[in-house]
C-alpha cells in the first residue's frame, strides 16, 4: 500500500506541472493587461510599461514558468499583482474558511444523503420511499443561490434565528452548509438507494435474514457497507471541488472564502494569485483521489493494494 | 454664515424635487442638525474590496471611499464640486496663474497609533510644508509608479525629475513652516480642482519608508480615522483619530464616531437584506428591484442627487462605418434615452444631451442634443449611402444593467434600419479590444476625477489623449482641438465656461459618441444616521467627519 501511494504520488507530479503549464498559457493568451488595471481607467502609457517591467510581465513567459516552479519547490508562490502580499499568505488566510465549508458540508451530505437513501431503499415503493425520492430531486434540481436565498429569509428575515451573513462563527456557517450540502446529499441519496437496493436483493443477504439476524445489523453491517464504495467516490470528489471554492454560496453568504478569492483574481487577472490557486487545487483533486482509492478497500476487501495480486 | 449660492443650491433642489412631483426627493443633505453624539460604529456594506490603501495607487471607487477617511488632501471639493479649503487654510493664486501658494493649517498631526495601540514611526507629529514636499516627489518619483502622478504634469520640472535629469521635482518648495508653493511649467487653470484628487494627500515620511511597497496595506495618514484592521475580501475596520484637526461648530473635537466598519458583501440583494436587518448603517448599492421600497421605507434617508458622471457608446471614428459622421447622427437620433432610464433605471438617470453632466461648470442647459427621431435616424443613413441600414456590433463589459439597456436599444434602433449585434466580455478584456481597435462601438462610463470640464472634454476627446489616456474613439477635430487647449491655459472663468460650451456643440455636432444618460449617485442610510451630506463627486468621496448616530 505504501509502494501504491508513492506511485501514486509521482504519477500526480506531472499532471500538477500540465496543469499550471496549461494555467500560464491560458493566462498569456487570454485578453486583459494586469498593468493595465491597475493603473486604472485611465493612465499614460509611460506607467503602464513602468508597471508592467515591475510586475515582471515583459519577461519571456518561459522564463516566469521556470521561476514559478523554482518558487514552488520552495513554497514561495511569487507577489499578488494587487496588493503585492505574498500569494501563499494570500490563499493560506482564505483557505481555513473553504476547508471548514468543504469539511461540514461533506460530512452533513454524507449522514443525511446515506440516512435517506437506505430509508428510501428498506421501505421501497412505501411514502417514506416516494417522499425521499421526491426531495432528492428536488434537491439535484435546485440551484444552490435559490436554496441559499430561501433560507436566508426564512432562518434571518423571518424567523431572526441567525443574525445575518458573513464570517462571524459558526452560527453563520449553518446556512452557507445546508446550502451546500443539499445538492451531494440529494445525490448520494439516490446512489445509496439504488446501490442498496441491488445488494439487498443479493444472496447472502438473504441468508443473514435467514440467519434472523436483527433488521439494523443486516442493512446497516451487511448491506450499506457494500453500497458505500460510489457514495465514498462521489464524497471525496464533491469535497475536492468544493475546496476549489463555492463561489455562488460564497459571494451569496459573504463568506471570504477560496471561491471568492478566485473571482477577484481572475477580474483582476492577477495571475500569481490564480497560479497559486490552481496549483493548490490540482494538489486537492490528486490527494483526494488518492484518498478515495485508499478507503476502497475498507468497504470491499476484494480490492487491495500493493498486495500480491488482487483477489477476484 | 450661508453663502448665496448655497442657499440659491438648496431653493433650487427643493424645487426641483417638487417639480419633479417626488415627497421628499431628491435630498443631498442632512445637515443642519444639533451637534452631534458621540460614540458608535458606522457599518456599511461595499461591494467591493479595495486594491489599495495608499492613496498614489488608489484609483477605484472602492479604495477611495477609505482613503478619503484616512488622509487629507489641500483643498477639498464641497457638496457642490466647488474647491474648498482642508489642510491648506487658504492659497493665492499669482497673475499669470503660473504659481500657487498655500498657507497651511498649523496643528495637523499625523496619526500617533495604528492597528490597535501601535505606534507609528512618525510619532504623531505635526505636518509642514516639507511633508507635502516630500510627498509630491513620493508621488511623482517614477519608481512609486503612481498611476495618477500624470495628473500633475505641468508642475514645473515634472519631466526632468521623471526622466532623472534632477533629483527633486522642483516645482514644489516650503517658503516656511506653514508656507507651500507650487510652480507651473506652463498654466493650467483646473490646477487647484485636481489637487483635490485623492492621491495627493500628505503622507508621513517615516512610515512610507518603513513600511515601502506595503504601506497600502499599513496606512498612516491625517484624517479622522485611523487604520485599524483588515480581513482581506472580508471586512476594514477604522478606529476614531482622537487627535483630529477639524472641530465642530461648538468646538468639540470630530469625529463624532467611535469607527468605522467596511465589510464586503458582492451579492446586493444581500446588502438590502441584510440593510432591513439592521446589521449596517449604509449599503453601496440599492439594486433596482427594491429602490421603490427603499424610498417608501427611508424616505428621509434615502439620499440621492445627479452625479459628475455619463454614461455613453463609444464609437471609433477611423473604422466603417463610424467614420461617417451622420451615421454617428443617426445612432444618437435612433435611441430613446427617457424611455430606457424610465423603463429600465427607475428614473435614476439624467437623459444625455451631450458630454457634460449637470452641476458640472461649463454644464450648457441649452443644448440641444438628440431626440428619439428613427425617421431622422433613418433618412440620415440613407444620406450616408446606408439606403438599406447598418448593421454594428456593441461590445460591454458584462453586467447586468449594460445588457438590460443595450438590448433595448437593440430593439428601438431596428426600427431606424440599425441591425444591433450584442457582444459582452469583461471589464478587461474590453479595454484592450477598443485600445487595439478590435471594438469599434463601445460602452463605457465615466465619472470626473476633478470637477472641471477639462476631465471630461479633454481627456476623453482631444486628439492628445488616444488609447489608455482616454480619448478611446480616437475621435480628432483640429477647431475642438485648440478650443480645449486653449480652455486648459485660460484663466478668466466665463472665458474658459464659453470655450468649453464651443466645444462641447462641436462634440455633440460631430458625436463620436452615443450619448446616453447622467448619472445619479445615492446613498441609503438608516434614519438615525445624521449629519451626513451626499457629494456632487459621488458617495464614495463623502467624508464621514462629522456624521453621527442618534441612537
Amino acid at each position: 500500500m505504501v509502494i501504491y501511494t508513492i506511485k501514486r504520488l509521482l504519477a500526480a507530479v506531472p499532471v500538477v506541472i500540465g496543469v499550471i503549464a496549461v494555467v500560464f498559457i491560458l493566462t498569456s493568451i487570454v485578453p486583459g493587461d494586469p498593468a493595465r488595471i491597475i493603473a486604472g481607467k485611465t493612465a499614460d502609457p509611460e506607467t503602464i510599461q513602468r508597471i508592467r517591467e515591475e510586475l515582471g510581465l515583459d519577461r519571456p513567459l518561459w522564463e516566469q514558468f521556470t521561476d514559478f516552479f523554482k518558487g514552488v519547490l520552495t513554497f514561495d508562490l511569487g507577489r499578488s499583482y494587487r496588493n503585492n502580499r505574498p500569494v501563499t499568505q494570500v490563499i493560506m488566510e482564505r483557505l481555513p474558511l473553504t476547508a471548514k465549508l468543504a469539511v461540514s458540508s461533506t460530512a452533513l451530505a454524507v449522514v443525511a444523503g446515506v440516512s435517506l437513501g437506505v430509508v428510501s431503499a428498506v421501505k421501497k415503493d412505501f411514502m417514506l420511499d416516494h417522499g425521499g425520492r421526491v426531495l432528492a430531486l428536488l434537491g439535484i434540481s435546485a440551484p444552490s443561490f435559490w436554496i441559499g436565498l430561501m433560507l436566508i429569509l426564512l432562518f434571518c428575515v423571518k424567523l431572526r434565528w441567525i443574525p445575518g451573513t458573513g464570517d462571524g462563527g459558526w452560527m453563520y456557517l449553518v446556512l452557507p452548509v445546508i446550502t451546500l450540502a443539499i445538492r451531494p446529499a440529494a445525490f448520494i441519496a439516490r446512489l445509496t438507494r439504488s446501490g442498496m437496493l441491488e445488494v439487498l436483493g443479493q444472496d447472502y443477504i438473504r441468508t443473514a435474514w435467514a440467519k434472523g439476524l436483527p433488521g439494523r445489523a443486516v442493512v446497516l453491517g451487511h448491506a450499506l457497507k457494500n453500497a458505500m464504495i460510489p457514495v465514498v467516490t462521489v464524497a471525496g470528489t464533491c469535497m475536492a471541488e468544493m475546496m476549489g471554492g463555492a463561489i455562488v454560496v460564497e459571494k451569496l453568504f459573504s463568506l471570504p472564502g477560496i471561491g471568492r478569492l478566485g473571482l477577484e483574481a481572475i477580474l483582476a487577472r492577477d495571475f500569481p494569485v490564480i497560479r497559486g490557486q490552481v496549483l493548490l487545487l490540482a494538489l486537492v483533486f490528486v490527494a483526494a483521489n488518492l484518498l478515495v482509492d485508499l478507503t476502497y478497500p475498507l468497504f470491499d476487501p476484494r480490492i487491495k493494494y500493493g498486495g500480491k495480486g488482487r483477489h477476484e | 454664515m450661508v453663502k448665496k449660492p448655497f442657499l440659491f443650491a438648496i431653493i433650487t433642489f427643493v424645487l426641483v424635487g417638487m417639480l419633479a412631483g417626488c415627497a421628499g426627493a431628491p435630498v443631498g443633505t442632512s445637515k443642519g442638525q444639533a451637534e452631534g453624539k458621540y460614540g458608535g460604529t458606522f457599518r456599511i456594506a461595499i461591494t467591493e474590496s479595495p486594491k489599495s490603501l495608499n492613496p498614489v495607487h488608489a484609483n477605484d471607487t472602492s479604495s477611495m471611499r477609505v482613503v478619503y477617511q484616512l488622509f487629507d488632501t489641500l483643498v477639498g471639493i464641497d457638496s457642490e464640486g466647488k474647491v474648498v479649503p482642508n489642510l491648506a487654510e487658504s492659497w493665492d493664486i499669482s497673475e499669470d496663474g503660473l504659481v500657487y501658494t498655500f498657507k497651511l493649517k498649523e496643528g495637523v498631526k499625523f496619526h500617533a497609533t495604528t492597528e490597535g495601540e501601535v505606534e507609528t514611526a512618525n510619532g504623531g507629529r505635526e505636518v509642514t510644508a516639507e511633508d507635502w514636499v516630500w510627498t509630491f516627489n513620493y508621488i511623482t518619483d517614477p519608481d512609486t509608479n503612481s498611476a495618477r502622478a500624470y495628473f500633475i504634469d505641468m508642475v514645473k520640472g515634472y519631466d526632468d525629475y521623471r526622466e532623472g535629469k534632477a533629483d527633486t521635482l522642483a516645482g514644489v518648495t516650503a517658503k516656511d513652516d506653514y508656507i507651500l508653493q507650487i510652480e507651473l511649467g506652463h498654466n493650467f487653470a483646473p490646477f487647484i480642482s485636481v489637487l483635490a484628487y485623492n492621491t495627493f494627500s500628505v503622507l508621513p515620511r517615516e512610515d512610507v519608508e518603513k513600511w515601502g511597497q506595503d504601506f497600502g496595506l499599513h496606512p498612516v495618514g491625517t484624517g479622522p480615522f485611523k487604520f485599524s484592521e483588515w480581513t482581506q475580501g472580508d471586512k476594514l475596520v477604522l478606529s476614531r483619530n482622537e487627535n483630529y484637526w477639524r472641530s465642530d461648530s461648538s468646538g468639540n473635537s470630530l469625529p463624532y464616531l467611535d469607527g468605522m466598519e467596511l465589510k464586503v458583501i458582492n451579492d446586493l440583494t444581500m446588502q438590502w437584506t441584510e440593510f432591513n436587518l439592521g446589521n449596517f448603517e449604509a449599503i453601496e448599492v440599492v439594486d433596482d428591484p427594491y429602490y421603490h421600497e427603499a424610498l417608501e421605507k427611508y424616505p428621509d434617508s434615502f439620499f440621492r442627487r445627479p452625479m459628475m458622471g455619463t454614461y455613453f457608446y463609444g464609437m471609433n471614428v477611423t473604422a466603417k462605418p463610424f467614420d461617417n459622421k451622420k451615421v454617428r447622427q443617426a445612432i444618437n437620433y435612433a435611441i430613446d434615452r427617457q424611455g430606457i432610464i424610465d423603463l429600465l433605471r427607475n428614473g435614476r438617470a439624467t437623459p444625455a444631451k451631450g458630454v457634460l453632466p449637470p452641476g458640472m461648470f461649463g454644464y450648457n442647459p441649452d443644448l440641444e442634443g438628440y431626440t428619439y427621431d428613427p425617421a431622422k435616424a433613418k433618412q440620415l443613413l440613407a444620406e450616408a449611402e446606408y439606403p438599406n441600414g447598418i448593421s454594428i456590433t456593441l461590445q460591454y463589459n458584462t453586467d447586468d444593467i449594460h445588457k438590460r439597456i443595450a438590448e433595448a436599444f437593440q430593439q428601438q434602433m431596428k426600427e431606424a434600419g440599425i441591425k444591433l449585434e450584442l457582444k459582452h466580455m469583461e471589464g478587461a478584456a474590453l479595454f484592450e479590444a477598443m485600445e487595439k481597435g478590435e471594438a469599434t462601438f463601445f460602452r463605457l462610463g465615466w465619472v470626473v476625477d476633478y470637477p472641471d470640464p477639462d476631465n471630461f472634454l479633454y481627456v476623453l476627446l482631444n486628439s492628445a489623449n488616444f488609447g489608455p489616456l482616454g480619448n478611446f474613439t480616437l475621435y480628432r477635430n483640429p477647431e475642438f482641438d485648440r478650443l480645449t487647449n486653449e480652455a486648459r491655459l485660460e484663466t478668466d472663468p466665463e472665458e474658459r465656461r464659453r470655450m468649453y460650451q464651443e466645444a462641447e456643440r462641436i462634440a455633440v455636432e460631430d458625436a463620436p459618441w452615443l450619448f446616453v444618460y447622467h448619472y445619479t449617485t445615492e446613498q441609503l442610510l438608516q434614519p438615525y444616521v445624521k449629519g451626513y451630506t451626499l457629494p456632487s463627486f459621488g458617495e464614495h468621496t463623502a467624508r464621514f467627519y462629522d456624521v453621527w448616530l442618534d441612537k
